[in-house]
């Protein structure tokens, strides 16, 4: 009777941290299978936290890259502006020169731009990010020097994707087919000559529709962005409800197991205090 | 005789046997809480009858013996199940300290280590040339390996207490088989001059119940009185009436216990009762989960250390080894875990590039994606992790099953032994009521018997 009580004690206890917990799993005995999944689910979980916060650190390089360019256009639209200008017959020399040395202002301007940072790191250097992309060179035709590299990294997005994160500077900025800052020195050569200044223009109109092409890149990578967020932040919902399918209790069959064990104890109990009572050597005289 | 003091003698002789039952009954109301007690029972039998003439007159009662009630199959039973119980009970105690160790259902374990570190490579690749960032990957990686020595250490912790364990239990084997075969002597001296033995019969039951919580045995009734007492697979522990006592001694090789009966070691033949429960444990479930362990960080380690010394770190210099290089021994794993540590101090040598440039990230996320490759047994690690979790856990619910279904079998064989062996306070009421009447009456008969006598001795007198 004794070891029926315990049991019954052992049950009633069971029921009763269940309910306390709210938990249906406290140990992996509990439910060997469903706890080595929820391992999987945790690790699962971790991951796609951290690459929710790379994509939010990521972003905001990408969003630099491109105000940076942004910039960088406008830039070349005030040149292309001055180009027009200059190619005007009626202008004189002394005119020419003052737009000269605006177009020079204008391409100190963009050396400072390409060499922009972001978190320590230059934007524009492909992988070689510690040290400036563009140095002045005046033994350069386009009187700057790329020293970066072509390299490009990329972050995981999930599900073995992975995102670009930058465009080495030489591709945008001093690119064979569109050499935005040979095509500005060019301009203020033309400028200062009074020579040639319709076909440098035109030199740097390339090199603006060039840079322009290229920027859609960081419009196209924020969009993916945006993509890998939601999907990702689906991924994890339901990551989440299926930890919550698994470990969480089931609250009503917990509840009444709970009250029917305390029931049966309860009854059992009442039962041994009766018989325990009971002996004929009362009734003996 | 048929005559008046015959009958005298026969009344004489209830009121002794009568008296002998109550003591009987008053001995078994007695001993109704002591446990292990069989309740007893007289035996009265009707003494020879004698002829007198033609006619048969019968002589009276005598108690003949007192008979205690035991089922020797149901104790036989009992203490088989009793070792089963034992068994269990000490194996589900030790795996559930196992368990504990990985109780990832409550996130104690090694994966929230594991998911960590991987994460902490994978925030690097937003931005490899962050001091803090690459330090914060070595500092995740101490941690790492900071876990899987802390586990391997409470594991052999584990088996350290369990030999302790099973001195003690050797120790409590030895006493009690000791006074079993003591009281192998006193039973065979006794019966020997012809007594009754039943205290001693139920005190040597209880001892040979008691050992059977600790150890298998065996035992055989060889003539009746002296009980030898082996383990099941034959190592004699009593023999009537010397005691085998058994000993420990320490493997060089291990530092576990053996237990060496009479010179010969026997550890690997115990099969149940406590000392079978803890040396399973102690000898199977917690090496199998070291094994594990140790298999998980010798690949970890290895091929984490391989893919960093294919990489390059901040200043172009060709990585170097990320943990301290495991190298198997004796063509196990042993010790991968217990000297798991992490051998880069300085975060600027982390090797996050493929290619020496800086801000490459390649050689990092190859280290990440290690995660998600067949790294143990085929298996990604944290796959091969859950295995391990998975196999602690079922181990632990399988011990937890057998042992109820044990006890409810124990329950029903105690009540089946209480109902044969055990002392109804109703019965020996009623046996009380008897007896006593029984007294009354053949002392009533002596009364009469007197009256009688005095009325034939006075025959002539008037």
């Amino acid at each position: 009777m004794l070891a029926a009580l315990a049991a019954l004690r052992r049950e009633e206890n069971e029921a009763l941290i269940e309910v306390a917990s709210g938990r249906r799993l406290n140990a992996p005995s509990d439910d060997p299978s469903a706890v080595a999944t929820l391992v999987g689910n945790h690790a699962g979980l971790a991951e796609a936290e951290q690459l929710l916060a790379n994509l939010a650190a990521v972003r905001g390089t990408l969003q630099v890259a491109d105000s940076t360019l942004n910039s960088a256009v406008l830039a070349l639209t005030r040149a292309i502006t001055l180009g027009v200008q200059g190619a005007n017959g009626t202008l004189s020399p002394e005119n020419r020169q003052a737009l000269a040395a605006e177009v020079r202002g204008l391409r100190d301007q963009l050396l400072t731009l390409a060499n922009v940072t972001f978190q320590g790191n230059y934007v524009f250097a492909g992988t070689a990010v510690t040290t400036a992309p563009f140095v002045a060179d005046s033994t350069s035709p386009a009187a700057v020097t790329y020293q970066g590299n072509d390299g490009v990294a990329s972050i995981e997005v999930g599900e073995g994707q992975s995102l670009p994160v930058n465009l080495p500077g030489n591709r945008l900025f001093t690119d064979p087919a569109a050499d935005a800052f040979l095509a500005l020195d060019h301009l203020i050569t033309a400028l200062e000559s009074s020579t040639g200044i319709e076909a440098a223009t035109r030199e740097v109109e390339a090199a603006f529709a060039h840079l322009n092409t290229q920027r859609a890149f960081y419009g196209t990578m924020l969009n993916r962005l945006d993509m890998a967020e939601v999907f990702i932040s689906r991924e994890k919902f339901e990551l989440q409800r299926q930890e919550n399918a698994l470990a969480a209790a089931d609250m009503e069959s917990a509840a009444s197991r709970l009250v029917q064990a305390a029931n049966a104890r309860q009854v059992a109990m009442g039962a041994a205090a009766r018989t325990t009572q009971l002996s004929l050597l009362d009734f003996l005289k | 005789m048929s005559s008046l003091f015959g009958s005298l003698s026969i009344a004489l002789r209830a009121l002794l046997a009568q008296q002998g039952a109550l003591a009987t009954t008053t001995n078994n109301i007695a001993n109704v809480n002591t446990p292990g007690y069989a309740r007893q029972r007289p035996v009265l039998r009707e003494e020879a009858p004698v002829f007198y003439g033609s006619v048969l007159f019968g002589t009276g009662v005598s108690l003949e013996s007192i008979e205690s009630i035991r089922d020797r199959i149901l104790e036989l039973r009992l203490d088989q199940e009793t070792q089963q119980q034992g068994r269990l009970e000490a194996y589900l105690g030790a795996t559930q300290q196992i368990e504990n160790l990985f109780n990832e259902a409550q996130g104690i374990g090694l994966e929230g280590v594991m998911s960590r570190f991987f994460a902490s490579l994978e925030a690097l690749t937003a931005n490899p040339t962050s001091l803090p960032l690459r330090q914060a990957v070595l500092t995740a990686a101490d941690d790492l390996a900071a876990a899987f020595r802390s586990a391997a250490r409470n594991l052999v912790t584990l088996q350290t207490n369990l030999n302790k364990d099973i001195e003690q239990a050797v120790g409590e084997v030895n006493q009690l088989t000791a006074d079993i075969a003591e009281l192998n002597r006193q039973i065979s001296a006794l019966e020997g001059a012809g007594q009754e033995a039943s205290a001693l019969l139920d005190r040597r039951q209880v001892l040979v119940r008691r050992l059977s919580e600790l150890i298998d045995i065996a035992s055989i009734d060889a003539n009746g009185t002296s009980l030898t007492i082996t383990t099941t697979r034959g190592t004699a522990l009593v023999v009537a009436e010397r005691s085998l006592p058994l000993e420990t001694a320490s493997d060089p090789a291990t530092g576990m216990l053996r237990i060496v009966s009479q010179g010969s070691d026997i550890t690997a033949s115990i099969t149940g009762g406590r000392i079978g429960g803890v040396l399973a444990a102690r000898d199977q479930a917690a090496p199998a989960a070291l094994a594990d362990l140790d298999d998980l960080a010798a690949a970890l380690r290895n091929a984490l250390n391989a893919q960093h010394r294919a990489g390059f770190d901040l200043t172009g210099t060709a990585g170097g080894d990320l943990f301290v290089p495991f190298v198997p021994s004796g063509g196990s794993n042993a010790r991968a875990a217990a000297s798991f540590a992490v051998v880069l101090t300085d975060p600027a040598e982390l090797a996050a590039s493929s290619d020496g440039a800086p801000g490459n990230n390649d050689n990092l996320r190859a280290l990440a994606a290690l995660r998600d490759q067949a790294l143990v047994s085929g298996q990604t690690p944290l796959d091969f992790y859950a295995g391990l979790v998975f196999r602690v856990g079922n181990d632990v619910m399988n011990a937890s099953s057998e042992l109820e279904a044990e006890e409810l079998i124990l329950r029903q064989l105690a009540n089946q032994r209480s109902a044969i062996s055990g002392v109804s306070l109703d019965e020996e009421a009623v046996n009380l009521l008897r007896y006593q009447r029984a007294f009354e009456a053949a002392a009533r008969v002596v009364t009469a018997v007197n009256e009688l006598s005095e009325v034939a001795i006075n025959f002539g007198r008037y």
